[in-house]
């Protein structure tokens, strides 16, 4: 008994003392919650003073955050775990990921319940500048999409190149065919495919199944069902080595075998106009989209690879792109030279590019195109003073070597990696010392 | 099969690897509903003695409206709640939707139905004679009440263990408005449908163990205050 009133007086103590609790504003209480004060104890938390707006604001959002609206895609992959740390960084900002559908992910900007949004629906996007929701959309990155299936392949689909005909063999084979369903950027791409082809898949069609579901578990189901699938190629290869029945039948191994425009699959950048709602962290949003598009982070995003070392997204913005064309600094060397150089992507390729086939402490022997190390030591012309090495990677990531180890070691490069960044090679060295996406080298 | 043995194995591990992610997602998950459970508590347990005690008309038709409630699906319940702290909602102004107070708001509308109606029910089934000898003895009308509730706390401490069954267990609500935002708003639900998702089955499995396993531990102590009292 004694225990039961202690209960009861706990959770009156404890509702008190929550003033940064939600007070039960919306909870529904019905009409007799103030009977005619005749029968029970008052509910004591009706009672208790709502805190002003901004004061619970104050407390519940310790320290600025910004709200990213995105795809599962984005965030499944792990590419926004792996470029988004050097954003809150930089900008002294955490970043809230919602990863859900594109079809939810925009409805969530069109609320004005995000700050910025990254998708990948372009006709979507389009309606959504028309309408007001953000002032401009941006190209980000781009990747593509594949048609997966079973590996005995009924609707013998291998073997073409184009989607659509992919997916008119399917239609005629009646093959078991998963749709997403769910009105995301993928079931978007799919439907314009179909609509190309005139065929308008409904439920009455016992082959067609529209799942409602994300791509993990489309791409899930396809694998149990011995199914067809259009999948985007970031969550495919993530999850790869979960879908042993499946392989990517159309699109071929990487993007630069994939000849269907209609598979290409460009994700847009979009900061919500704060002008049309109350609350948007403007001035963040809009930091955030000059840093996504930036050279920098776009190098980066360049970089990403999934465990299997594949490469999911390409950088594609129009910074990148020009910064690419007119051939900004690749690569500077300062310090303790006496010539400071800073060598575009073609100088560096001018240079005399050897091929070596070299062993890395982890990942083991591999071919490597690029420049002797040396030889741009010797370009820069090292000061006699000079002991060490220090690169420093797009990132912020920063090895060091010593001045000796470097140049006993002939054979270490700076290679000419994905997405035109460059990486050190460093045989015989830790693999600290092999510094992807290598921006700059100083010597001290 | 495999993933099955292999997610319990991992259950034990994951809870001894003092891994910070997890305990922040166990610890958020036992916050959301444990202040969840305590609001409804508070609030659903006089209604629903008020409820049970009184004689008003409409009583059968609150009565079915809160029995309707126990079967509300947790994701109309998100929904309304998103509808309700969304920028664009009457409530956005708190700035709430996407944090754990959303969470919890959602969770407090799906459990205040379960604790108020079945209080109600515990408190109908209690002796009416027990009023009456009360109050001849000179209670007090809040010592009526006290003594039926006291009566009836067998079936109040099932009112509250049902709805925190209900509610620990839940994620369609607080997928929706919290937004399972890692070391933000991901609890152990959004934490395992994430997991599903992306195929990680045996973590997703550890997950659920470990759900369950709290959920277990909750009840017997709340099963051993019912029986000490």
């Amino acid at each position: 008994m004694k225990k039961f009133l202690l209960i009861a007086l706990l959770a009156v103590v404890a509702i008190a003392s929550f003033a940064c609790a939600p007070a039960p504003a919306p909870t529904p209480v019905p009409p007799t919650a103030a009977p005619k004060a005749t029968d029970a104890p008052k509910p004591t938390v009706a009672t208790t003073a709502a805190p002003t707006p901004t004061s619970i604001r104050a407390a519940l959002t310790s320290g600025c955050h910004l709200i990213l609206s995105t795809t599962t895609s984005t965030a499944d992959s792990g590419l926004l775990k792996f470029i988004l740390p050097d954003f809150e960084k930089k900008s002294n900002c955490k970043v809230d990921v919602i990863a859900v559908g594109t079809g939810q992910a925009m409805q969530i900007g069109q609320r004005g319940d995000a700050d910025v949004l990254l998708v990948h629906d372009r006709a979507r996007e389009d309606q959504f500048v028309k309408d007001g929701n953000t002032k401009e959309r941006f190209d980000v990155m781009y990747n593509d999409f594949v048609a997966v299936g079973p590996k005995n392949d009924p609707a013998k689909i291998t073997g073409m190149t184009m989607g659509a005909d992919a997916l008119k063999a399917i239609a005629n084979a009646k093959a078991a065919f998963m749709s997403r369903g769910d009105g995301s950027g993928t079931h978007a791409a799919e439907m314009r495919i179909w609509a190309s082809i005139g065929i308008t898949p409904t439920k009455d069609l016992q082959w067609y199944n529209s799942l409602g579901q994300g791509m993990g578990e489309t791409l899930l189901s396809s694998n149990e069902k011995g199914a067809y699938t259009i999948a985007d190629r970031g969550t495919w290869l993530s999850m790869t080595s979960k879908l042993p029945n499946l392989v990517v039948l159309v699109g071929g191994n990487d993007i630069s075998q994939n000849k269907d425009k209609a598979l290409f699959n460009p994700y847009g950048l979009m900061a919500v106009n704060p002008d049309k709602f109350k609350g948007i962290n403007a001035e963040k949003a809009n930091e955030f989209v000059k840093w996504m598009l930036s050279v920098e982070t776009q190098k980066m995003i360049g970089s990403f690879k999934d465990l299997t070392g594949q490469i999911l997204f390409y950088p594609n913005s129009k910074e990148y792109k020009s910064g690419a064309s007119t051939g900004n600094a690749a690569l500077t060397m300062i310090g303790a030279v006496d010539k400071e150089q800073k060598l575009t992507l073609a100088a560096l390729k001018g240079m005399s590019v050897v091929k070596l086939n070299l062993e890395h402490p982890k990942s083991g022997k591999q071919d490597y195109e690029g420049v002797r190390l040396n030889a741009l030591l010797d370009l820069a012309q090292i000061k006699a003073t000079a002991t060490k090495l220090v690169f420093t990677a797009g990132d912020g990531f920063m090895a060091e070597v010593t001045l000796a180890d470097a140049r006993k070691c002939a054979d270490c490069l700076v290679v000419f990696a994905a997405n035109d960044t460059l990486t050190t090679a460093m045989p015989n060295m830790a693999s600290s010392a092999w510094v992807k996406n290598l921006i700059k080298i100083e010597i001290k | 099969m495999d993933e099955l043995t292999r997610g319990f194995f991992q259950a034990i591990q994951l809870i001894f690897s003092a891994d910070p992610a997890l305990y922040e997602i166990i610890f958020l998950s036992l916050r959301v509903t444990g202040l969840a459970l305590l609001v409804s508590t508070a609030i659903g347990v006089p209604v629903g003695a008020a409820l049970g005690l009184s004689n008003i008309r409409a009583r059968g038709f609150i009565t079915a409206l809160l029995y309707t409630g126990m079967g509300l699906p947790p994701v109309v319940v998100g929904l309304f709640v998103y509808l309700m702290l969304s920028r664009s909602g009457p409530f956005g102004v708190f700035g709430w939707l996407f944090t754990p107070s959303a969470m919890i708001v959602a969770q407090i509308i799906i459990a205040f139905p379960l604790v108020s109606g079945l209080t109600m029910a515990a408190v109908q089934g209690v002796d009416p004679a027990l009023r009456l000898q009360v109050r001849s003895l000179g209670a007090t009308r809040a010592q009526e009440v006290w003594a039926v509730l006291r009566e009836a706390r067998l079936g109040v401490i099932a009112a509250i263990v049902a709805a925190f069954g209900g509610i620990i267990s839940e994620v369609g609500a607080v997928m929706l408005v919290g937004g399972n935002i890692e070391g933000k708003t991901r609890v152990l639900t959004t934490a395992i449908v994430l997991n599903t998702r992306t195929g990680e089955f045996s973590l997703a499995i550890a997950l659920g163990v470990i759900l369950l396993a709290l959920a277990f531990l909750a009840n017997v102590a709340m099963l051993r205050l019912q029986g000490k009292s």
